[in-house]
């Protein structure tokens, strides 16, 4: 196993865990956004810089997606 | 296509099948297995993506270049250590020089990208081989990874990271005493690297060696290297900048 099978293996299992952990897409979306963060930041330099820029869109989609979440507590909380 | 592929490709189409089946019956749980599936599935084909070729092909590819190599060097009786020359004006990715004699002179003003064998110089001390830079892709491959440029010896050692991560060496520490600088590179996986890389550096070696030249600026000759078990210690002295030599 290299590197690369560690990090995909990692943000499997990861996905699995968080899937039964949690019932809402809200908190799910947010753990995956968290382990792949934790993934690309531990792995900076042993991942292959072409994967981390293929992953960036997947990264600000879900920074997206998180902020949204972020916004719609924010309106819940003030009315 | 590989296995990776069909199976990326596979847990896209289930898991936008269950978001979608989720989200019409208003089922978070499924909606979630959906999510799920596909960010796997989106992780999968992207750490699929790049192409390796097997380790043995890679060895027969490269063997012969390195025995190549030291042949040159033992016919042309090549007696002084490998110097590692950073960049500058006249070579722009660097150099290695294999002077005749270990006793030797170095003219940077007469080396260019056109120079193979130095023979026209006054004295014969500031004879030798000038070999471009072996293992410069390697060094690329290691700024482009780590994201910026080498200064200093702290940053070689991320060159170690690199190479775990192409599979071809564990890891890589560097410890610097007075003018000598000791490299340590540890688990080398192809068996290319033994003491001929005094003279004709492996293109692992080499690599680090090129990044240790250009992270401290200086030129870097080797004295002495030891491989054992895939282990590889070796013995730098540092010759000053490029200035020095002018």
């Amino acid at each position: 196993m290299d590197v690369n099978d560690y990090a995909v293996l990692t943000l499997s299992i990861w996905a699995v865990i968080s899937f039964l952990m949690v019932r809402t897409v809200e908190v799910y979306v947010t753990l995956l956004l968290i382990g792949l963060l934790v993934v690309m930041e531990v792995g900076d330099v042993f991942i292959n810089p072409e994967i981390k820029r293929a992953l960036k869109p997947v990264m600000y989609l879900f920074l997206f997606i998180f902020f949204i979440i972020v916004v719609r507590k924010i309106m819940e909380v003030l009315s | 296509m590989k296995a990776k592929h069909v199976g990326g490709t596979l847990l896209i189409i289930a898991g936008a099948g269950l978001m979608i089946n989720g989200g019409m019956n208003g089922d978070q749980i499924v909606i979630n297995a959906g999510i799920g599936g596909v960010f796997i599935g989106v992780v999968l084909l992207t750490f699929a993506s790049p192409d390796y070729i097997k380790y043995d092909a890679f060895r027969a590819v490269i063997k012969p270049y390195v025995r190549f190599f030291w042949k040159l060097s033992k016919s042309l009786e090549l007696e002084g250590g490998a110097t590692y020359i950073p960049p500058y004006s006249n070579l722009r990715k660097g150099g290695i020089f294999i002077p005749l004699h270990k006793d030797f002179d170095i003219d940077p003003a007469k080396l260019d990208e056109n120079t193979l064998f130095l023979t026209d110089a006054g004295r014969e001390k500031e004879m030798g081989l000038l070999l471009p830079p072996v293992g410069r892709d390697l060094v690329e491959m290691y700024e482009s990874y780590t994201g910026m440029e080498f200064s200093g010896l702290n940053s070689v050692e991320n060159a170690g990271a690199v190479l775990r991560s192409l599979g071809l060496a564990k890891s890589v520490s560097v410890e610097e005493k007075d003018d000598e600088i000791h490299v340590f590179i540890d688990g080398l996986r192809i068996d290319t690297c033994s003491e001929e890389c005094i003279r004709i550096p492996c293109p692992v070696c080499s690599s680090v060696l090129l990044s240790i030249a250009k992270s401290i600026d200086e030129l870097i000759v080797v004295e002495r290297i030891e491989v054992k078990d895939g282990n590889v210690e070796i013995t730098l002295r540092k010759m000053g900048g490029i200035e020095r030599w002018m």
